[in-house]
């Protein structure tokens, strides 16, 4: 018997989700590499899309979580870096951890912080491993103290907004982590 | 761990990954990929928007910023300033001490017997003609009671007490003062010696000076040296002005104006005292 396929609607739903947040992609993309990154007086650019990939994982879904990290990262290297685009890894892997973390939690703000403190270890990990190993800067304690720390510390207090940014989003349309538990 | 495994999750993953190679590949040939110049021109407006935004705050930081920067240049150039101006008047008085050091070097090669000692006025009597002066040389420095003290023009006076790093000098206008002396031109002799009618006016006189003596005003007086005397020989005394002859003694006076002006005594600063000298036998 052959298998029929059934053609896949899209909903007005999806239309959105991939309309808001590849609109809060670009934007958070072009604010990392375009506004934080040129701030004379800013020890340390914030990783944006790390706590937007957090926060959607979160509020919407593990798998709009996991795309959401994939283009964001394709998008942040493609505007600020060259070379090896590694970050769309890194934020598969956070949408995966969290998203495991957070199928038990309520879509509030602690829960967001409290899902941003693995996020931010890996992405301390990931850039003492870019920096040492694809840049060779040395020595680690260094680079640890200079680059690594200063990158934690400000994505943890400039992800806070993320939370927010994304509650608006996933206002929009309706399938949402708090409205999938109801 | 469900997640793991599903469709999505693996297509996800392998699209993430031939992402990553083919843009390291990309840029290890020099090249760009479709993707990555199609998500940099949408995102130019974010970017020139994002851009702009950060040039107004870091101009806006700048003011804060230039502020601390300015006012440490300030304080620093403040400073410059201050060793520039303090140099200045080191200068100055460097200069004012070269002048008159040239001066006596014309004394001391005039005299090379001369030992000096270079002394600078720290106090004066409150006269009209302030004629004792403090020195700020001493015993320490070799300096004795008896020495005389010149300027570059000429005799001042000598010293009439001396302390530990300060001596007193009496100028040669006093009453107290006397010393022999004579005329270069003519060679005439006589006793230089304070008046007190005339040291108001700062001047003195030459007494018993010969009536037959070839003396007349504008003559130089040098003093005579010889045993007894506080001063060395041939040193300017000051000139006639005015000869008159004293009839009870048979001898003439001069009335002589010093070398040194002492209206002019208060910007007197340095002098030399004559430490030592071969006297004459």
């Amino acid at each position: 018997m052959r298998r029929r396929y059934r053609r896949r609607e899209i909903s007005p739903d999806l239309i959105k989700r991939i309309l808001l947040y590849g609109f809060l992609l670009l934007f958070l993309a072009a604010a990392e590499s375009a506004f934080f990154g040129r701030l004379k007086y800013l020890p340390a650019v914030p990783d944006l899309i790390l706590g937007a990939t957090v926060a959607v994982t979160l509020l919407d879904s593990q798998r709009a979580g996991a795309l959401v990290g994939a283009v964001g990262g394709f998008l942040s290297d493609a505007l600020g870096s060259v070379g090896l685009s590694l970050s769309p890894i890194l934020y598969l892997l956070v949408a995966l951890t969290v998203g495991s973390l957070a199928e038990k939690m309520m879509g509030r703000l602690p829960s967001f912080s409290l899902l941003m403190l693995p996020a931010l270890l890996f992405r301390g990990l990931f850039t003492l491993g870019q920096a040492t190993l694809l840049w060779g800067y040395s020595p680690i304690p260094t680079v640890l103290r200079q680059m690594v720390l200063p990158e934690m510390i400000w994505t943890a207090i400039l992800c806070l907004p993320m939370y927010g940014l994304v509650k608006l989003c996933t206002l929009a349309f309706r399938s949402g982590r708090d409205r999938a538990l109801r | 761990m469900k997640f793991l495994k599903t469709k999505f999750f693996l297509i996800t993953a392998i699209a993430v990954v031939v992402l990553a190679v083919a843009t390291g590949v990309l840029a290890m040939i020099g090249g760009t990929g479709l993707l990555r110049s199609v998500a940099n021109t949408v995102a130019k407006p974010f970017v020139f928007c994002g851009s702009k935004v950060a040039d107004a705050v870091n101009g806006f930081s700048e003011v804060f910023a230039e502020h601390d920067r300015l006012a440490a240049e300030n304080e620093a150039l403040r400073d410059q300033l201050e060793s520039a101006e303090e140099r200045d008047r080191e200068i100055e008085l460097l200069r004012q001490e070269n002048a008159w050091l040239r001066d006596y070097l014309k004394i001391a090669e005039a005299h090379p017997e001369f030992t000096l000692v270079d002394a600078t006025v720290i106090a004066r009597e409150s006269d009209e003609y302030a004629t004792a002066l403090t020195l700020n040389r001493g015993s320490v420095h070799g300096v004795k009671t008896g020495m005389s003290v010149i300027t570059e023009r000429g005799v001042l006076g000598y010293v009439k007490e001396t302390g530990i790093d300060w001596c007193r000098v009496v100028s040669i206008i006093e009453t107290a003062t006397s010393v022999g002396a004579y005329t270069q031109r003519g060679g005439a002799i006589g006793v230089v010696e304070g008046d007190v009618a005339l040291r108001g006016d700062g001047r003195c006189r030459m007494t018993y000076i010969e009536a037959t003596a070839d003396i007349l005003p504008g003559d130089a007086v040098y003093t005579g040296g010889g045993s007894g005397s506080q001063y060395p020989n041939g040193l300017l005394i000051g000139k006639v002005i005015e000869v008159e002859a004293d009839e009870n003694s048979r001898t003439l006076t001069a009335l002589i104006e010093p070398a040194v002006d002492f209206s002019e005594v208060d910007s007197l600063t340095g002098v030399m005292v004559i430490s030592g000298y071969a006297k004459e036998k």
